[in-house]
């Protein structure tokens, strides 16, 4: 903002008449050195301003002040110089930031044609170096979020994967009872005649430890699912080996698997095994375990 | 073929790593469960088992911590379940507790307790343990997975038992599968939130 206008902006809002500003408008900045007579003087809108005897402050060559002007009465081509405050170093120092800023913004403006290149040349490496840090944050930013995007992907992979599992054994099961309700449909609707006891399949409590050891043929009637004639128990613990070479099947009446029209339904037996329709295994009577031992491979 | 026989009379003590054992079964974790009171059977064969202890942490700051019931079920069954208040939910992992087997095993060789040392786990960290059971004149066998087996353990040990060539691992019907899988996947999703 122009000086004039401040003081019009000021005098319309406040009332400060323009002789409240008489002793600002006749303030200044001036550089005292001494002259061809080696009297201290400055200069001023080209008339020598020269200090005035009465005051205190010690004026010396090379100093710059900010004075109050009055002119010579006698003469009127030059001035009195009364000082206000030396400006040097300090006078930086006890400036406030705004104050600051709108110093450098000023010496920016006024002098940017020869401040430029010399920043440039000056602070290029730095400039560099500051971009290149960035640069490499962001990258570790973005790299981050890959990897955390990537971690959520692998787990929605995997709930996907467990989903499918949980809807392929519910679908398994689904057509497992409706065979099953099938055939329970049909054997309210008919009398049960009770089979002859050499019809019966063999049961596996009846295994004993001969020299001839008794064979079970089991059918893998589905990915999921073993049948054989010699399951003829309800409840049946099923143990897998770690190297999923061997399967032992135990009749117990607190097994956790359940048997149904001679077939077990194993969760997870064709990620073990996979299915070809028609493959059939054998099992072997294992005294030492106590059970049916089937090997897989 | 081992010179150590195995003797009927001999007395049996099982210290299970439960950690390492859960470990080293997670990839058939989805669909099996390890049987541990078919492991002790195993083990322990026809001789005389005097003691089998489970070492594990526990988690006293999760009112809802699962590993609880599943303590209690190894007890009801007959175990005794030691478990330090010592896992770091944060961290992920066990503290105090290869530490408290090391020293109930070695306690009770000192006070003739038992003849066979069956230390379940295939962590090297058991081998001064070990090595202190057998200068007490006592025969120690290490059994674990091949997968979770240090090479220094079954060169310690008086006998290696591979587990992966016993059916351990003990499956179930989908239902009962799926179920159990549901209900993880929501504990699993509702931690996640």
């Amino acid at each position: 903002m122009d000086f004039l206008e401040f003081q019009k902006e000021m005098n319309d809002q406040y009332g400060t008449t323009d002789s409240d500003w008489a002793p600002l408008r006749k303030a200044a900045v001036v550089r005292f050195d001494y002259d061809d007579k080696n009297n201290l003087s400055g200069q001023y809108n080209r008339k020598f301003v020269y200090p005035d005897w009465d005051h205190t402050d010690v004026i010396r060559a090379g100093d710059i002040w900010l004075v109050t002007l009055t002119d010579n009465p006698k003469t009127y081509a030059n001035y009195f110089a009364k000082p206000l405050r030396k400006i040097d170093a300090s006078f930086l120092y006890e400036m406030n930031k705004s104050q600051l800023d709108s110093l450098a913004i000023s010496l920016w403006e006024n002098n940017r044609a020869i401040l430029e290149p010399f920043m440039e040349e000056r602070y290029q490496d730095v400039m560099n170096e500051h971009i290149g840090k960035a640069l490499e944050e962001r990258t570790e930013e973005l790299n981050k979020k890959i990897a955390e995007l990537e971690a959520q992907l692998q787990e929605m992979r995997e709930i996907n994967d467990q989903d499918k599992k949980i809807i392929q054994s519910n679908e398994e099961r689904i057509g497992f009872l409706t065979a099953k309700l099938t055939v329970l449909e049909k054997e309210h609707s008919v009398p049960v005649k009770p089979a002859p006891a050499e019809a019966r399949p063999p049961s596996i409590e009846t295994f004993s430890e001969s020299v001839e050891v008794p064979k079970v043929v089991i059918e893998r009637s589905g990915p999921d699912s073993l049948t054989s004639e010699g399951f003829t128990k309800s409840r049946y613990f099923v143990h897998l080996s770690a190297d999923h070479r061997m399967l032992l099947i135990r009749d117990n009446k607190d097994g956790n698997v359940i048997c149904m029209d001679n077939t077990l339904i194993l969760s997870g037996l064709s990620t073990i095994m996979p299915y070809n329709e028609g493959d059939v295994l054998v099992g072997e009577y294992s005294s030492r375990y106590g059970g049916l031992v089937v090997y897989l491979k | 073929m081992s010179i150590i026989t195995f003797d009927k009379n001999d007395r049996v003590m099982i210290s299970v790593d439960l950690m390492n054992m859960k470990k080293s079964v997670t990839k058939d974790s989805s669909y099996t469960d390890l049987d541990y009171i078919a492991l002790a059977r195993i083990l322990k064969g026809p001789r005389k088992l005097v003691g089998a202890y489970v070492f594990d942490s526990k988690n006293i700051v999760d009112s809802e911590d699962r590993t609880k019931r599943f303590h209690d079920m190894l007890r009801y069954n007959g175990f005794r379940v030691i478990a330090r208040d010592s896992y770091d939910s944060e961290a992920k992992i066990q503290k105090e507790v290869d530490v408290a087997m090391a020293v109930q095993m070695v306690v009770h060789a000192m006070r003739d307790n038992y003849d066979v040392a069956v230390v379940v786990s295939g962590d090297r960290d058991f081998i001064p343990a070990i090595q202190e059971i057998q200068a007490a004149g006592k025969r120690v066998e290490v059994a674990a997975f091949t997968t979770s087996s240090a090479k220094e353990m079954v060169r310690q040990s008086d006998k290696f038992i591979a587990l992966d060539e016993f059916p351990l691992l003990m499956m179930s019907n989908p239902v009962e599968r799926s179920e159990t899988e549901v209900s993880r996947w929501i504990s699993w999703n509702s931690r996640r939130r």
